[in-house]
């Protein structure tokens, strides 16, 4: 029966049909004539993009969160505290359409909120960008494929002295690079909007605000509990080798929580590529986004909600994947 | 909410993977069985679908499935209201948990072939609009050029514009959002230059503006949206039914039957088309398996069209429609129903 309905209306020949899809933004290129299997692709691109962009952040700022929270100060553990409760017990759809409201209050474009070549509006964030040719990509690819033979290459890089020379002469040749290849940009207003430049939407800001700051609260506590794992030996021994706090977190206690953390985390960072997905709410083009578009189109919404299964699952596969080798990797080094 | 509409297009769309063809027996059976009309409408649209402050469903679409309910039922509030998204409306009728789809929904050639559905006779013509603030002193949507266009996504409303800035050779960017009410928001909020969606949308998120004339209506009609009730193809009995059901509320009006004078009009027309309207000819209504006096309980519990439109949308409401196209054939308007004979 299942196999008859995605057969049904053409089956899976509705990927190849051509969408009149228009993404108000889009990390690939898009054009009209796309199909709909291409428009879910671009969408695809979408969900992973903003996802990339909320993990990292959101890690870096549930580790700052975590280590903020055992400091000494009792206002910044109190802080820290009502942060996590207050962004890990409401909705995340209510944060989200609170960030868009909020972001919605800035002042109409004409009236950008100016920075030297930075504009902040009602339409987002326009800045100068920095855009590099063919030429310079290509440099600066090889230059990062030679920077990495060379540090494999013992003989060039035996001693720290020596590995130092090699990654001062990348980093030259990268300045060299972009000095005479790129170009700046500034965003300039012209019609409705400004033109050129680097420009950040509101809806993308509010999605990477939103799963950021809502993803970071629970990453801290995973974060708390590898460090809390790790045994107070540890410290003591760190004292011992007279270690200050910070450095005694950064070189013994962190890498040691980090192969605590390391599971739960990935159950996070599939929960973020998941969450992604209330997107629709705020208009920011992800793949359900898409989707639903296609299905009201189409009106073939078995063989669009299978392919997006599949490749949420496949993402999901993959974080958990990568993840669990990384682990595999830093538990054979310090165990 | 809005993820609840993404799971319950996966909710109907389990049992239609598998319930698809067991569709048992004809809907007007089963309609009178239960005892109840179930009626698909939009979630929220004030003049066409929009619960009042006491829960009571109001509005244009809703009274149609009210006309529905007092032919086959011969009981004008015998109906369920069934609530559906853009995203569900399709899979919702095409599984069978509604009889009839009634919300607002355009009449394309590729819905009507390729869906299993039926598209009924138009109920209200409508075509898609622009709407920009006051303040902008935009005119035309020809000015648009780069603008920033607040949408709701999937109906054919996306596909329009942009077509119709292809067509024009301009360019813009779309803030797809998922609800009409946030995306309503948004644009009153100052985040898109214009809203775009049929007019009869426009005027109903206009009429709850905070303030209407900050709002203005571009002269520009993007396209023809025939806004049509919709049934599923294989039960022709029911299809005719529904199609006859709204043919008597546009001969109503014709003859200037409604909800005060029909009663007077049984005693004292002479109008032979009138006499067989109010059932005194029963063979001509027979194919249709209805009691004979159908049409007179239409016209009692629910009202002829013109009564229909100008208690939901009408000029005198918060809407404001002008009646425009959707008048009767015999002043100017596209509205014309084939003989009662």
């Amino acid at each position: 029966m299942i196999y008859d309905n995605l057969h049904s209306g053409g089956g899976f020949g509705v990927l190849a049909r051509p969408a009149n899809f228009n993404f108000g933004e889009s990390v690939l290129p898009t054009g009209p004539g796309d199909s709909y299997g291409r428009a879910l692709l671009i969408a695809f691109a979408n969900t992973l993009w903003v996802s990339f962009n909320a993990c990292i952040l959101a890690t870096l700022l549930g580790i700052g969160v975590a280590v903020a929270g055992r400091s000494r100060l009792v206002l910044l553990r109190r802080v820290t505290a009502a942060y996590i409760e207050a962004f890990r017990n409401t909705p995340l759809l209510l944060q989200l359409l609170l960030w868009y409201t909020v972001l919605q209050a800035l002042p109409p474009v004409r009236q950008a909120f100016e920075f030297g070549s930075v504009f902040i509006s009602q339409r987002g964030i326009a800045l100068p960008a920095l855009s590099i040719d063919r030429l310079g990509l290509g440099l600066l690819a090889a230059t990062v494929v030679l920077w990495i033979i060379a540090r494999r290459i013992p003989a060039l890089c035996a001693h720290v002295t020596q590995r130092r020379g090699v990654d001062l002469l990348a980093v030259a040749s990268i300045v060299a690079v972009v000095l005479t290849r790129a170009t700046i940009t500034s965003p300039e207003l012209s019609g409705f909007n400004f033109r050129g430049g680097w420009r950040i939407s509101p809806e993308f800001l509010a999605m990477v605000i939103g799963i950021t700051l809502y993803a970071a609260a629970f990453i801290s506590e995973i974060v708390r509990s590898g460090i809390e794992a790790v045994p107070k030996g540890q410290w003591e021994a760190s004292f011992a080798l007279g270690l200050g706090r910070l450095r005694a977190m950064r070189l013994v206690i962190l890498p040691q929580a980090t192969r605590v953390a390391i599971p739960p985390l990935v159950s996070e960072y599939a929960g973020i590529v998941k969450n992604s997905s209330l997107a629709v709410a705020i208009g920011y083009p992800d793949l359900i986004w898409a989707s639903n578009t296609a299905i009201t189109q189409t009106g073939q919404p078995i063989q669009i909600i299978a392919v997006v299964m599949a490749l949420y699952l496949s993402v999901s596969a993959m974080i958990s994947l990568g993840l669990n080798l990384f682990n595999r990797r830093i538990t054979k080094r310090y165990v | 909410m809005i993820k609840g509409s993404w799971f319950a297009a996966l909710g109907l769309a389990l049992p239609f993977m598998s319930a698809l063809p067991a569709h048992a027996g004809p809907t007007l059976d089963a309609v009178k069985q239960r005892g109840e009309l179930k009626c698909g409408v939009n979630t929220g649209s004030a003049g066409f679908a929009a619960p009042d402050k006491n829960g009571v469903w109001r509005g244009m679409d809703v009274d149609f499935c009210r006309v529905i309910a007092a032919a086959v039922l011969g009981d004008a509030s015998k109906v369920q209201f069934v609530p559906v998204s853009p995203e569900t409306r399709f899979p919702t009728l095409q599984a069978g948990e509604i009889d009839v789809l009634i919300r607002q929904t355009s009449t394309t050639l590729s819905r009507d072939s390729s869906l299993g559905l039926l598209f009924e006779p138009p109920i209200f013509y409508d075509g898609q609009g622009v709407l920009v603030s006051a303040a902008s002193g935009i005119t035309s949507a020809k000015e648009l050029d780069g603008a920033s266009i607040c949408v709701q996504p999937g109906s054919t409303t996306e596909l329009n514009v942009q077509d119709y800035f292809q067509k024009n050779g301009m360019e813009f960017k779309p803030v797809v959002i998922e609800s009409l009410d946030q995306v309503t928001n948004t644009f009153f909020a100052g985040r898109c230059d214009a809203l775009t969606s049929d007019r009869s949308d426009l005027a109903s998120a206009r009429s709850i503006a905070v303030n209407r004339d900050d709002y203005v209506l571009l002269p520009e009609v993007l396209s023809k949206e025939p806004l049509a009730p919709v049934v599923r193809q294989g039960d022709d009995q029911w299809f005719l039914i529904v199609k006859w059901a709204i043919y008597a509320t546009f001969v109503g009006e014709e003859k200037q039957l409604g909800r005060e004078t029909i009663d007077a009009a049984a005693t004292s027309s002479t109008d032979p088309e009138v006499a067989r309207f109010l059932g005194k000819d029963p063979g001509v209504f027979a194919g249709l398996g209805l009691k004979p006096d159908w049409a007179y309980q239409i016209i009692k519990q629910v009202g002829n069209y013109g009564e229909i439109y100008n208690a939901n949308v009408g000029p005198s409401t918060a809407l404001g429609l002008e009646r425009g196209l959707n008048r009767m054939w015999t002043e100017g308007g596209l509205l014309y129903a084939p003989p009662f004979r």
